[in-house]
């Protein structure tokens, strides 16, 4: 990849099978990760072209949101390109789908802390995935169901109370 | 709601319910403050009147995300009682940003006058076994979106005539347009038969029509496809009056997109009924199809197939209309009775 050729001093190993990049979450883990599946980030992707020393610094991420951001990486971007509509295309298209379900199955702080960290890193694939989940759950719900579910404080002033409660009883006009 | 907890500002009641609470994860909070992009990701996943009656009243952060996400208001879709009431909100909470509106049986002359005043850029109307719309309601309301781009008009028994004629007018910019009836009925008067293809034959900007079941002719095919250089779909399955002849078919071979009235109706989503003709020259459609009825339980409107509108309005409906043009009609009639040799 051409952009990975300019950046000095960020851990990418050339020879061998592929290119690897180092990131560093905000508690100093560090994370040796292959570039093709780093650059599933945009953020990460625009640290690696920008160059740095000593790893691609992300104070926002901890160890633990990052090690299962990046297995979602690894793993979108482990699948090689087969002829599209082949039987394998196919099976590699219902093995991401279990493995997407199966990675979303985590409590709420993580589900929170993947959000922001999807967010942060922009990993659209993943964003998505997580904000379907959060839509999902809170499908049909009230809002007073939905405070309790992720404990959220209702904010809102006696007037902003009052027009919301004018809304719901239709009177908008 | 707790109203009372909002009697406080709401830094000093974060506190204190942390105070209150301090085995609780710093987590919780972060629900609340989520980025703005991504709660709006969220809720841009979910149909806007199910957004405005849950999520966007949680807290402040999240109602402004639901406001900001255009994604969320382009669409309203309003189905059955409940969903008039949610799908008006949305329209008002929408400021002008909905572009589609579509009801399925619950739309009124009150609620269409109603987007007419707040959409006036709506591109896209559709309504679907609407039958409390009257022509003369449309007719009003349709004065309101001279941005239309796409209209469906699908069994709404009581929009017709001279109804299309006003869109034609109305919305010069008119793309793409469906008027789908479940029964082929066909009048006496050839200009009463045209008048809707008339109507039609005024969007020049046509790309793409489906008339189903309608009483066109051959004249107001005719017209149609010489006003309309743009079409390139074209849907008149069940239209018995046209036939198609050399001339027409000539017309007819830019259409890239064909459907002729014969042909298989297996794909059209809403029920077909058997055909009725009123005048005696008992003319050459195919009364054999083996079609008749047909109903795609893979369509798009789902459960909402399953009701047939003869069954309570649409009846009434058959009724007002045979009754307007002084023909008597039974509707406790068998629907499938075909009365093509009625005199």
């Amino acid at each position: 990849m051409a952009a990975a050729d300019s950046c000095d001093g960020i851990s990418t190993s050339g020879g061998g099978w592929e290119k690897t990049v180092t990131l560093v979450s905000s508690d100093d883990a560090r994370f040796e990760v292959r570039e093709a599946a780093a650059s599933l980030s945009q953020t990460v992707r625009r640290m690696i072209r920008a160059g740095g020393d000593g790893g691609i610094p992300l104070p926002k991420v901890d160890a633990r949101t990052l090690s299962t951001v990046l297995e979602y990486c690894n793993k979108h971007a482990a699948v090689p390109a087969p002829a599209p509509e082949s039987s394998s295309a196919e099976a590699a298209a219902v093995d991401l789908e279990w493995f997407d379900k199966e990675l979303m199955h985590v409590d709420l702080a993580t589900l929170c802390s993947l959000i922001r960290a999807a967010d942060y890193l922009e990993v659209a694939g993943l964003l998505d995935l997580t904000c379907k989940t959060v839509a999902d759950m809170i499908k049909s719900k009230t809002a007073e169901e939905i405070r309790q579910m992720f404990g959220i404080q209702n904010d809102f002033t006696p007037e902003e109370e009052e027009q919301l409660s004018r809304e719901n009883a239709g009177v908008f006009e | 709601m707790p109203s009372g907890a909002s009697l406080f500002p709401s830094p000093p009641r974060r506190r204190r319910r942390r105070t209150e609470t301090p085995q609780q994860p710093p987590e919780e909070r972060d629900w609340a403050e989520l980025p703005r992009d991504a709660v709006a990701t969220v809720l841009g996943k979910l149909p806007v009147d199910g957004v405005l009656a849950g999520p966007a009243q949680v807290c402040r952060s999240w109602r402004h995300a639901a406001a900001e996400e255009p994604a969320l208001w382009r669409r309203v879709e309003a189905r059955f009682g409940a969903g008039l009431a949610a799908a008006r909100l949305a329209v008002w909470r929408s400021a002008g940003r909905c572009e589609a509106f579509e009801a399925v049986r619950v739309a009124d002359d009150r609620i269409l006058l109603y987007l007419a005043a707040w959409l006036s850029c709506l591109k896209s109307l559709c309504l679907v076994s609407c039958y409390s719309v009257s022509s003369e309601g449309f007719i009003e309301a349709i004065q309101g979106f001279p941005l239309l781009e796409k209209l469906e008009l699908s069994l709404c028994k009581n929009i017709y005539g001279e109804a299309i004629e006003a869109a034609g007018k109305a919305c010069p910019h008119m793309k793409r347009f469906r008027l789908s009836n479940d029964r082929f009925y066909s009048f006496e008067d050839e200009c009463i038969n045209d008048q809707e293809a008339h109507g039609i034959s005024t969007m020049r900007e046509l790309r793409s029509l489906q008339l189903f079941a309608n009483n066109l002719t051959n004249r107001g095919l005719a017209a149609i496809l010489h006003s309309c250089p743009h079409l390139e779909c074209l849907d008149i399955r069940h239209c018995f009056n046209v036939e198609l002849d050399a001339a027409l078919k000539v017309k007819c071979s830019r259409i890239k997109t064909l459907r002729l009235p014969n042909d298989i109706t297996d794909d059209y989503e809403f029920e077909v009924k058997s055909p009725i003709r009123l005048n005696s020259k008992r003319s050459n459609f195919d009364d054999d199809d083996g079609d008749q009825n047909t109903y795609d339980p893979k369509s798009y409107y789902g459960d909402w197939n399953t009701y047939d509108p003869f069954k309570s309005y649409g009846e009434w409906n058959t009724y007002f209309l045979f009754r307007d043009h002084a023909l008597a009609y039974d509707p406790s009639e068998s629907d499938d009775d075909v009365l093509d040799d009625y005199e």
